[in-house]
Formats: structure tokens, sequence, C-alpha cells
């Protein structure tokens, strides 16, 4: 069976998909999972502010929980992770992802850490390219205007199919937008 | 409940903070309960009222259609799909989850958890059938105190003085306790607390099973248990 996974390398969320993700997929050689690009909207933890309104708050202690809750379940899964100040921008790593394919996944592992662990902009020429490498990728054969267009039509397949987060997860035309779907989609991955 | 309670602490081995108007407390509800039964254990469930303007818009429909909205395109979307999600959930349980025509207030419905934690701790399962599943049906309104005593009556909750306890120091206990809630870190339903960690969703619950269960073995990872 097929499945899609839309992924950000700025994720939190994706990030920690990947482990139980892959564990999944070990699991189940026969199914055919393609890696696919999403440019998501991360902000920065808003600092708290004197007579916060209701709203103000709300944002404030669900974006503080949320990243207290990422680095308990980072522990949890024994992956390294950090918050930079600014989540910043990941839009040529995205694009680079898709000039890996069919097989992404030393090009993934090497953005992920690149991002959690050295806080590297993902949208630097150098930077991405120095990934392309390491996962040996031809950076140059990377073309970079293209496959930025080719992102853009990646992202609107993707909201069309009603995406608006990672790991978003397509299979057998359902989506499921988070890791705490796996055990629904490994049942229906090997129904 | 009294209006002094912290809301990180309780003699109770795990606090859950639910909201009968959230679809996601909905759908939470029979596996906490499964695992309250299944741990022999007795949890602190408390209500925390959502004051979904200040973060989701707001919206009314009529007859299925949006009539007044303050919502964002990306609001409706998370929306859309949150309800979609919760939805096919819910039929795995053997619900139907219609999705709300109006933001409704659902603080007496709530008031109604710590009125039976108070009156008849053993009849809190039967109260929250008696409520979720109808009110999600859209049989019920929740608005309505009269409604909400025939909920007490139906779980087997004596009514007698719930509806000046709803007006009076039942509320008062509430609108306490939701005061003190983002100050703690609280924003969201379901939220379960263990020896003051805040796990917000039912994603939560196979961790939260390994922390009161002397956490045997290795730490579970988030997942919805089906």
């Amino acid at each position: 069976m097929d499945m899609r996974i839309y992924i950000d390398f700025k994720s939190p969320t994706a990030y920690l998909a990947m482990q139980p993700t892959l564990k999944l997929l070990d699991a189940l050689p026969e199914c055919n999972a393609r890696w696919l690009p999403y440019d998501t909207r991360q902000r920065p933890v808003p600092a708290a502010k004197p007579n916060e309104d209701r709203s103000e708050s709300h944002f404030r202690v669900r974006a503080e929980a949320r990243q207290a809750t990422h680095l308990y379940y980072a522990d949890v899964q024994g992956v390294p992770m950090s918050f930079a100040a600014d989540p910043g921008e990941t839009k040529l790593a995205l694009a680079a992802l898709l000039h890996c394919q069919p097989l992404p996944l030393p090009f993934i592992a090497a953005a992920f850490q690149a991002y959690w662990q050295d806080h590297a902009n993902l949208n630097d020429p150098a930077t991405v390219g120095a990934l392309l490498e390491k996962s040996q990728s031809d950076p140059g054969a990377f073309n970079a205007d293209a496959m930025l267009e080719e992102l853009e039509v990646v992202r609107t397949e993707a909201e069309e199919l009603g995406v608006i987060d990672t790991p978003a997860y397509i299979v057998d035309g359902q989506l499921f937008i988070g890791r705490e779907h796996l055990p629904w989609i490994k049942e229906l991955l090997t129904a | 409940m009294n209006s002094n309670v912290h809301p990180l602490t309780s003699d109770a081995p795990l606090i859950v903070y639910v909201d009968i108007k959230s679809p996601y407390a909905f759908v939470a509800i029979e596996p906490t309960l499964r695992m309250e039964r299944e741990l022999g254990l007795e949890f602190d469930w408390r209500p925390l009222t959502l004051d979904i303007p200040s973060y989701l818009g707001s919206a009314r429909k009529k007859a299925g259609k949006v009539v007044t909205s303050n919502r964002s395109q990306s609001q409706w979307s998370g929306i859309k799909y949150a309800y979609r999600d919760a939805r096919r959930y819910a039929e795995r349980q053997g619900h139907i989850l219609k999705g709300t025509e109006k933001i409704w207030d659902s603080s007496i419905a709530n008031i109604g958890i710590s009125w039976t934690m108070e009156q008849a701790r053993s009849r809190l399962a039967a109260y929250f059938d008696a409520v979720y599943p109808p009110f999600w049906r859209r049989e019920l309104d929740i608005e309505d105190v009269e409604v909400v005593i025939g909920c007490l009556e139906q779980a087997g909750v004596p009514t007698e003085g719930f509806s000046a306890y709803s007006e009076g120091p039942g509320r008062a206990a509430h609108d306490a306790l939701q005061a003190t809630l983002h100050p703690a870190g609280i924003y969201g339903v379901p939220t379960y607390v263990v020896d003051g960690k805040i796990f917000f969703g039912r994603e939560h619950l196979p961790h939260v099973r390994w922390l009161l269960t002397d956490r045997a073995g290795s730490a579970p990872d988030i997942a919805y248990e089906l």
C-alpha cells in the first residue's frame, strides 16, 4: 500500500515523528512511503506581557506547553532537540527534499539533525548544499529555482488534500496529522 | 469543589480536565474511564470551560450554513480537520459526533461534573454518558439548567439543590478554578495532570498509564489508543 508523508524540518512534531514512523515502515517493507515537503508556519514562543488579554494568554500558555511537551518526548525518545529562538525558514531544504527523490531518507535525517541539533539555517544555499553532499546527493545537480516552484505545486496539492500541518500522513484516502495516529495508520497498512 | 482548589495538586493520582463542548474531550472520556477502571483508581475529574472565541474566533451556523463568523481561513481549516478527526474516532467508539451550530456555554453542564464528584462520585461515568453522547448528537440544550438536571437524574445523581449550587457555590468554585488554569499552564481539554506534570490530549494516555503504574517497561511515546 502507498502512503504519503508530509514533513517540514522546522516542525517539532515532524521531527519527533521520524523515529516512530521509520520503525513502522521497517516493520512494513511492502509499504511504499513517499516523503514530501510541506512548509509550515512556526512561531517563536511569545513572551509574557503585563496585562495580557485572554487570547494572548491562551496563545502564550499553549506555545510554552507545547514546547515543553516536545522536549519531554524528545527525552523519552532519546532524540536531541533544541529550539532556536527564531524558527527561521526551511523552504530551500524542503525544495532539496524534492530533488532527493526517490531516496530522500539520508537527506531528511541530515536536515533534521542540522536544524534541531545545530540550529542550521535551512534556507541558506551553502548549508543546504553541504547537507546534500553529506547525504550523497549531488548538490551541483540541484536546480533550486525549479524545485522551489515544484515546492509550491506540492503545497497546493497537499492543501487540496486538507493538509494543514506536519507530519501529515495520507493513507487509503484518509488524512492523519500527527504521529499519535500511527496505530490507526498501521491498521490501515496491514489490513 | 471548593473555591481554593489548586489546579495542579490533588489527593487523587491523576487530575483530568474536561469540557462537555469539546469534541476532543468527548472522544477522550471512554479511554480515560477505561484506564481509571483498569487501574482501580479514582481520578480527580474537573471542569475546564473553554473560552473558544478567545483563541479560535467565533461563528454561528444555521441549517448547516455559517451565518456569522470572524474566523480566518486557517482557523476554519484547523477546525474542520479537528472535527473530522474527532468524528472518525467517535465513530470507532460507536458514537455520533455532529458539528455544533454555535459555541455553547457549557459551564452549567461542567458544574454538573463537580456536583457529581461531590454528591455521587460513583455515578460520574453515568453522568458523562447522559450528557456527552446526546449533546454531540445535538439533542441537548446544555445551557438549560433543567436539561442538566435531567441528565443528573438519568445518571442516578441526586439533584436537589443543584440549581442553587450551579448559580452559587458551584458557579463560584468553577469560575475561581478557571482563573487559575492559564497561570498554571493549562489551556485545553482533555488535560491530564500527574505529579504536577501537565499533558494535553488523549494521545498521552499510554504515557500517563505508564507513569501511574510505576514506570514499568520503557516509556511510551504518544499514541491514540484504538
